[in-house]
């Protein structure tokens, strides 16, 4: 049984397991999702706050992950709905994204990375969810409020729009 | 596709992506902290209660910097906000070029001083002053003549909801400083000279706002209440926005959706008619601005 799950648990004790596990994932999920750091910064707070806040309700419907992503993505749109007028010119542009650690078998992360912030928001939520999160798309579709065959449909549009961005073969080379 | 060497790819990707991105050994303290302050009082963070005195002292030392930033450049502190940045902000000056552009329409004003332009981004600052709820709508940007293509390399404008100013009936004049801001497809050479146009929409609500609990999102309640605020004729804004930033118009469950060129969709969301109709609001009127700015 998850930890959030466990009604034996206290809310403290379930806010720190949730910190502890998915942090660091959400941090970077946030920031591809915003293209600003401290945008990202405020995200990670807010849903950690939001999750902690709703405990009592959480009827375990859904995994703690699944639960924890729609909050977050929530809180994503919400920021990027607010502010994304200031948004567009503080984004991370390509040119000021930090160098990649290393080439991986020869293609470039840098430019995978910013061919997915680059994606609109409904491709780049299904691309962050389905292969950075590992979550499935019916998973994806609690998340997001759609059914599980339009987060298919979007998974394949995202695919041909990052070929489409980053040349075809890429991906595959 | 080999979807598992796909993820893999990704995952790698973004890993590396944003090394600063780590974990905050407070995050759980924060949290703690800031659940605890809003429990204690009913849902707002507490201000500490100032002395006259001091409050006199404040105003006079926030209309100097109020004075002094209106005296700087409007579009760095759109860009900037008050997280300006003194070294980033004085980089960027080379390429703040002075626009002269005023709009009055009543007691409704609008003054563009400067704009940014390097060849590949273009921000505009504009300066509001307004007495009523003002919702501006930002529509796309034509260089020479032609739209800006944008659904090709920047996402940066696939919605057109600029975000705006509204507020309750009881309305003070206001004055902001806002702007709109592209990232250009294909970049300028430096040194030529591109002509300039754009169009802001100015709505406001017919019969007043009313603001709705968003603390719950996505729950029932929360579509429910924007839906009776529309019913009553109202325009339905967010009661607890964020980050200090100005209240949204709402758009209930039914109506959500995403601009997607590729789609038929036509929602409130992304369409400035049907947003008039859904959120029981008026055009005011178009500013239409046109100038030049030489790729710095």
């Amino acid at each position: 049984m998850e930890i959030v799950k466990d009604p034996g648990n206290d809310h403290e004790a379930i806010l720190t397991h949730l910190v502890e596990t998915y942090e660091v994932l959400l941090f970077r999920t946030c920031y591809m999702y915003l293209r600003d750091r401290e945008s990202a910064e405020d995200a990670v707070q807010e849903t950690f706050l939001k999750a902690y806040k709703a405990l009592p309700a959480f009827r375990g419907d859904c995994s703690e992950k699944t639960w924890l992503m729609k909050i977050a993505v929530n809180v994503c749109r919400d920021i990027r709905r607010s502010s994304w007028i200031r948004m567009v010119d503080r984004r991370a542009s390509l040119d000021l994204l930090p160098e990649p650690v290393q080439e991986y078998d020869g293609w470039n992360s840098l430019d995978l990375a910013g061919a997915i912030m680059q994606l609109p928001v409904k491709w780049k939520e299904v691309v962050l969810l389905y292969f950075y999160h590992d979550m499935t798309m019916r998973e994806i579709g609690e998340a997001l409020g759609v059914s599980a065959s339009v987060v298919s449909k979007r998974i394949k549009q995202a695919c041909a729009k990052l070929e489409n961005i980053l040349g075809r073969g890429y991906l595959h080379g | 596709m080999d979807e598992s060497k796909l993820k893999e790819q990704i995952h790698y990707a973004i890993d590396t992506h944003c090394p600063s991105c780590t974990a905050d050994p407070y995050r759980v303290q924060r949290v703690l902290n800031t659940a605890h302050t809003m429990q204690e009082t009913g849902g707002t963070i507490v201000k500490k209660k100032l002395s006259v005195c001091l409050i006199l002292i404040a105003i006079v030392m926030l209309s100097s910097i109020v004075a002094l930033a209106y005296n700087h450049s409007y579009v760095l502190q759109y860009l900037f906000g008050k997280r300006m940045d003194a070294d980033k902000a004085q980089t960027m000056e080379a390429q703040v070029q002075p626009i002269e552009y005023a709009y009055q329409n009543g007691a409704i004003a609008c003054t563009v001083k400067d704009a940014y332009f390097d060849g590949e981004k273009i921000a505009v600052g504009i300066g509001f002053r307004t007495d009523r709820p003002l919702y501006l709508i930002g529509k796309e940007l034509k260089l020479n003549g032609e739209w800006i293509d944008y659904s090709a390399a920047s996402a940066s404008l696939d919605a057109v909801f600029l975000g705006g100013i509204t507020s309750p009936q009881t309305f003070d004049p206001i004055e902001e400083i806002t702007g709109v801001s592209y990232l250009l497809n294909r970049p300028v050479p430096k040194g030529e000279e591109v002509a300039v146009a754009m169009e802001i929409i100015l709505l406001t609500p017919v019969n007043g706002v009313e603001k709705v609990d968003t603390e719950q999102e996505d729950h029932p309640a929360m579509w429910a209440a924007i839906d009776a605020v529309r019913e009553k004729g109202l325009t339905p804004i967010s009661a607890n926005e964020q980050f200090g930033l100005s209240p949204q118009v709402l758009i209930s469950n039914a109506q959500h959706g995403y601009c997607d060129p590729e789609s038929a969709y036509h929602g409130p969301y992304c369409n400035v008619e049907a947003l008039v109709e859904y959120a029981n609001m008026e055009v005011l009127d178009t500013v239409k601005l046109e100038f030049s700015l030489v790729a710095q």
